[in-house]
């Protein structure tokens, strides 16, 4: 038991580099697909043990386990000690609904790649790869570590859609280098000024070493800040840092996109909760205006913009950008509900974003197009699949009993109380508080424009020339749909006992040290 | 309680039970089959609610003499905080029962069953039924359920459901452009209403970390609470009331219900008449103990209006469901304008009683609409009682009891809002405001007087005179199994109203367990009971005092006022009903020969054609917020492209020159920090083709070359700081 609990973290990281291991010497393309299929497999077994190792009802402080801490599981190993950089790794109720998350939309996007047809192998190969980038990243403690496993899921990714993508792949591809590597670079020099002024990479005892750079180098602290914010914002993504998104998307095979979305933007909104509130929640506190602008810039230009979208994965592309501005606003309130709220948007929408991504990759390997204005009645020809989208729709427009809803009700639950409690309320005053959270509101409104007006428009109505004639789903994709289906509704209708029960000591926690 | 508790589980459970098996096994069961099932389930569903009412009546609970009302805690999202402190469970979900509750459920149950049934006959031979029951029965289990809810997210939940239902069967035969286009401006037009709610429940969440009702009534009532301005607690019932405005059809947000009637009839009686737009109502009454006097100022003039509108727009209506559409609206203005004058029993008993003639009214018409094979517009139909006598009968005891007919169940409930309008605006002479606030009454008392005339007009229109469409007429008939239903809605038509029946003592003694319940939590140490004094008489009146800030309400005056505009009202509207009839009959006597040679007449043309487009509002909104939504979104999109692309995509091609450059130096890739490794497996272990490899190695070159040049760079800057 002991070994376990020592050795299961690393495992889990590594298992899919092993596997990517595994399947590049695969003969066939059929075999590079079951082993593939079969180590994410064993990931989401070996993730979905944490739970059980988890003590979720420990109410400590944000540390380790030998201070009683909500920080466990927690491993380390020399690596470069003449930086003093660990191989670090543990977990805590902010990274455990985002492992779990990731690994199963891995297994999901594995069984979408079952049509892949072009170099097989190594498709799969960086699949895997990426899957370890993403949960090094989520499990490491070491910034320095994190932001090698952050790195590493940005290369795989860029290969994945520059040669597995759509026509226009390089150009997304390229794009999509640029943008994230500019907010690396801002990252990586956030990173060398962190470890100039303090010493250590190490994440949960970097907020004590920092404590008094605010007041010492106040110009430096915000730098630093701004630094990090920037590189995690762009991967969010915020407005105006997010055209990559759209592109990147549409060029990307369906499976990459749905790990782009489900998994790949969650990066940016654990390294905000991570790395840049609590070790710089002064200047958080300081840039609030800025940020809460840009928040409510995506959650509302975002939704605008996909009402203006011709190209149905461009709109779900759109409809990312909205939800993340949620995302955002919940981690600048810096209240509890708030908190949770932006967590358990992330989980939610990974949940919706890979099914609607999978939606649309459906009924584009049947038109080979994705124009809305010349799709229609398609739940006529292909009920199963309608009832499906349907689903994925109301659950990303925030219907109550699906998933997304508690994201979005927590988040502006919290955003409203942070007007009169938390960090923030001393801060800022109340009636900006109560402008940003009601211009966020109506988001709600603009998310139901274009996702009905989507619905009605490619499901409702006669089916066109294009979708007159459709095959129904098969069996891979049924199999791929249902268990989106029911976790989409598991988390909207017990959404504390499957996510909020993890996450809830570590956000107390984690906002003793914010304020 | 366990076995009370049990049959209220159970009926919001039956349907959901009917729900997932006809998810589950619909395609099976095929049309009649499923639609056996949907029916059973709700019928069970109307037993259990039967039972419900029953137990609740003979029990102890029952008219809550004393005892105070059944609450049930369950844990579900026990987050959040107030005033620092966490606050566990206020996120729970909570039952609240009184027997407002009660009586509800009953209704709503029964309707649903006779609906039910109704549709059986109504749709058969559609091979789509077992999704139509199925949404029907998903519909009863969001209805009940919002019924039982006994906090404000806990309604917020259900009330987004039932909007759910809604948008799907309005858009049933969605392959009808009016049908889908009627079920996304439904959902849409309502969610503008919620983020009013939404954002009133975030109020209600930080300043007081609860949103359970009896915890409210307690911690908010107007008269005495310290937790926030009156200001504040006034923006937040009139935020609260947002949600009213779009879920129960009211001005500004009146327009999809029109619309809304492009759904099956049987939808249209259960959803857009009886249930799902009176939840508006509902949740006026159960916030009503926090209303503040502005509030409810609010409330009536939003009322008001909604009768004006409501009233006026269904005189000129062509198509007969869209006139009982706007008479739909209108009588929810009553309500909700009830609310505000302060007569909650006025406007819960006006609810029940109208869920039953309303849904009588939209049954009666779909046996017209089945009959002339669906044709709805009014220029079909003339002298159909020939062929449907007992629609054209059951339709007449509709009007009556809508038209406030003495004896009919219609007069006691609108008497009662009326007569509490007329003490309302008597108090506001009494304190010096008149003109406009007079309105409060003036506008129901005229309406009194549309209701039954546009009623007749429908009438006369489509059961006398000479048939107009003769080929349809040749054909019309009345299946029997349409009938059934509307004989057993005339009946509750004509006797809800009657004291000796369960729907007025209920409504009443909802009132007496609200205060039942606030005293119980109060506690006897408690030196002020807030609604102690001013609720004993059902009389909850309040005027908005600019002096002292407080509500002058009391109870002796407010009694003294209520039998003084009892007396007003009765004087001003008791024969209503009658005059209304006959200026329907003398007008319509000859069909439609003598509103056509007056609307020749351009004084009347134009107002005719006015009221025919709903007064442009549609035509409104959809210039102006349709459109600018859409412009927005154009705008926003070429902003992206043109503006942010051109400068990334400049920035890259800096970056591709930049490594063309270095390209020739493909060692770097091996001495690259850090995704030089990687990169460098990629390149060669994944037979990545030629061409894109060419170009790969000059991203990554560039790409290691930059991070390079950074972190030199920063080291630099490090070490010379």
């Amino acid at each position: 038991m002991e070994l376990l609990r020592q050795n299961v973290l690393f495992v889990l990281v590594f298992l899919p580099l092993l596997g990517a291991a595994a399947v590049l010497p695969q003969r066939t393309g059929k075999s590079a697909r079951w082993v593939a299929l079969g180590v994410s497999i064993a990931t989401l077994l070996l993730a979905g043990l944490l739970p059980l190792l988890f003590d979720s009802a420990r109410a400590g402080p944000y540390g380790y386990d030998d201070v009683g801490g909500v920080v466990q599981l927690v491993r380390r190993l020399p690596w470069v000690p003449s930086i003093h950089a660990e191989l670090l790794l543990g977990v805590d109720g902010l990274s455990l609904p985002l492992v779990l998350l990731t690994t199963f939309v891995f297994v999901l996007a594995i069984i979408a790649s079952f049509k892949i047809e072009k170099q097989v192998q190594g498709y799969f190969a960086l699949v895997l790869l990426l899957e370890t980038g993403v949960l090094g990243t989520f499990l490491s403690l070491d910034l320095l570590l994190l932001f090698v496993f952050f790195e590493l899921s940005l290369l795989p990714m860029y290969f994945l859609i520059g040669i597995w993508g759509g026509p226009r792949r390089e150009y997304a591809a390229i794009k999509f280098f640029v943008y994230t590597f500019v907010g690396s670079i801002a990252i990586l020099v956030a990173l060398i000024g962190i470890y100039l002024k303090a010493g250590s990479f190490d994440l949960v005892r970097l907020p004590a070493l920092l404590g008094d750079l605010a007041h010492t180098n106040p110009t430096l602290a915000m730098t630093l800040f701004g630094l990090l914010a920037f590189g995690f914002l762009v991967k969010l993504p915020i407005m105006p840092f997010h055209t990559w998104l759209p592109d990147a998307h549409v060029e990307a095979p369906t499976p990459i996109s749905m790990i782009l979305a489900a998994v790949l933007l969650k990066l940016g909104g654990y390294g905000l909760l991570r790395v840049a509130w609590p070790l710089f929640p002064e200047q958080a506190l300081a840039a609030w205006p800025i940020l809460a602008a840009l928040a409510v810039i995506s959650i509302l230009a975002g939704a605008l913009c996909a009402i203006g979208q011709a190209d149905f994965k461009r709109l779900v592309a759109y409809s990312s950008v909205s939800h993340m501005g949620f995302v955002l606003l919940g981690i600048i309130a810096m209240t509890p509900a708030s908190m949770a709220g932006a967590v358990f948007m992330m989980v939610a929408h990974g949940l919706t974003s890979a099914a609607l991504f999978f939606v649309v990759g459906i009924i584009y390997d049947r038109v080979h197009h994705r124009q809305i204005a010349r799709m229609g009645g398609v739940g006529a020809t292909m009920p199963t699949y309608g009832r499906f989208a349907s689903l994925f729709m109301f659950a990303s427009l925030g219907l109550p009993g699906l998933c997304n809803f508690i994201g979005e009700i927590l988040v502006l639950m919290g955003v409203f109380s942070a007007a009169k409690t938390g960090p923030v309320s001393a801060a800022v005053p109340a009636w900006a508080i109560y402008t940003v959270a009601t211009a966020a509101a109506f988001g709600i409104v603009l998310t139901a424009g274009y996702m009905l007006w989507c619905l009605q428009r490619v499901f409702l109505g006669k089916p066109k020339e294009d979708t007159a004639t459709l095959a129904p789903l098969d069996s891979r994709e049924t199999l791929v749909l249902w268990p989106l289906a029911i976790a989409v509704v598991a988390l909207g209708v017990l959404p504390w006992t499957l996510v909020l029960t993890l996450s809830d000591t570590t956000v107390a926690a984690l906002l003793k040290v914010l304020s | 309680m366990p076995t009370l508790l049990t049959l209220l589980l159970l009926v919001v459970a039956l349907p959901l039970c009917g729900f997932a098996i006809l998810l589950a096994l619909g395609k099976r069961l095929g049309d009649p089959l499923g639609g056996y099932v949907g029916t059973g389930f709700s019928f069970a569903g109307f037993a259990a609610a039967v039972a419900a009412m029953a137990a609740w009546i003979s029990s102890s609970y029952g008219f809550g003499y004393g005892v105070g009302p059944l609450v049930r805690s369950f844990a579900w999202l026990p987050i959040g905080e107030h005033a620092g402190q966490r606050v566990p469970g206020f996120l729970d979900f909570t039952i609240y029962v009184d027997s407002f509750t009660v009586v509800m459920l009953a209704m709503v149950t029964l309707i649903s069953a006779v609906v039910h049934l109704y549709s059986l006959r109504y749709l058969r031979g559609d091979a789509r039924t077992p999704i139509y029951f199925g949404r029907l029965s998903l519909f009863g289990f969001s209805m009940t359920g919002l019924l039982l809810s006994g906090t404000l997210l806990q309604l917020l939940v259900f009330w987004e459901l039932v909007g759910l239902c809604s948008y799907l069967l309005i858009g049933y035969w969605n392959e009808r452009r009016d049908a889908r286009m009627a079920a996304t401006k439904a959902f849409l037009t309502n969610r503008v209403g919620d983020v009013g709610f939404i954002i009133g429940l975030c109020l209600l969440v930080s300043f007081v970390g609860n949103t359970t009702l009896p915890d409210l009534w307690v911690m908010l009532s107007p008269t005495h609470q310290t937790a926030m301005s009156n200001g504040l607690l006034t923006l937040i019932g009139c935020l609260l009331f947002c949600g009213a405005i779009g879920k129960s059809a009211q001005f500004p947000l009146h327009t999809w219900l029109p619309d809304a009637m492009a759904g099956p009839t049987p939808v249209s009686a259960l959803i857009h008449a009886a249930t799902m737009v009176a939840a508006g109502v509902f949740l006026l009454i159960r916030i009503d103990p926090i209303l503040t006097a502005d509030a409810r100022l609010f409330v009536v003039v939003i009322g008001a209006i909604t009768i004006a509108i409501g009233s006026l727009c269904a005189i000129a209506q062509r198509d007969l469901k869209q006139a009982l559409a706007f008479s739909t609206m209108a009588q929810l203005g009553y309500m909700v304008l009830g609310v505000g004058v302060g007569s909650r029993d006025g406007a819960g008993f006006h609810l029940l009683t109208h869920a039953f003639f309303k849904a009588l009214l939209f049954l009666a018409a779909g046996v017209v609409i089945y009959g002339m094979h669906h044709k709805s517009r009014l220029e079909h139909y003339g002298g159909l009682f020939r062929r449907m006598p007992v629609t054209a009968i059951a339709f007449a005891i509709g009007a009556l009891a809508m038209s406030a007919t003495p004896y009919f169940s219609g007069y006691y409930s609108k008497e009662l809002i009326v007569a509490h309008a007329a003490a309302w605006s008597q108090l506001a002479a009494d304190s010096g405001r008149s003109g406009l606030w007079s309105l409060a009454l003036w506008v129901p008392v005229i309406g009194a007087y549309l209701t039954p005339f546009y009623l007749t007009r429908l009438w006369m229109l489509t059961f006398t005179g000479r048939p107009r469409d003769l080929e349809a007429f040749e054909e019309a008939h009345e299946p029997g199994m349409l009938s059934f239903p509307l004989v057993v809605l005339s009946g509750l038509a004509v006797v809800s109203g009657f004291d000796w029946f369960p729907v007025r003592s209920m409504v009443d003694s909802s009132a007496v367990e609200t205060r039942a319940q606030v005293s119980a939590l109060t506690g006897p140490a408690s030196p002020v009971n807030p609604l102690e004094h001013d609720w004993p008489s059902r009389v909850h009146l309040s005027m908005p005092d600019v002096e002292t800030d407080t509500a002058p309400t009391s109870t002796e005056a407010g009694d003294d006022r209520v039998e003084a505009g009892a007396a007003q009202a009765a004087h001003l509207t008791h024969w209503a009903w009658l005059a209304g009839i006959i200026a329907g009959v003398v007008i319509y006597a000859r069909g439609f020969a003598l509103t056509e040679r007056l609307a020749r007449l351009s004084v009347l043309s134009a107002p005719r054609e006015w009221l025919r487009h709903r007064m442009y509002f549609d035509d409104l909104y959809r210039w102006v917020f349709v459109g600018a939504a859409r412009l927005a979104g154009r705008l926003i999109d070429r902003l992206d492209r043109r503006v942010i692309d051109g400068l990334i995509d400049r920035l890259a091609l800096a970056y591709a020159a930049l490594g063309r450059v270095t390209a020739s130096a493909d060692d770097l890739i091996v001495d690259g920090v850090v995704r030089g490794v990687s990169s460098g497996v990629l390149t060669s272990g994944l037979g990545v083709g030629q061409t894109q490899g060419g170009r790969v190695r000059v991203y990554v070159a560039s790409a290691v070359l930059m991070l390079a040049l950074t972190v030199i760079g920063t080291v630099a800057w490090a070490v010379l700081r």
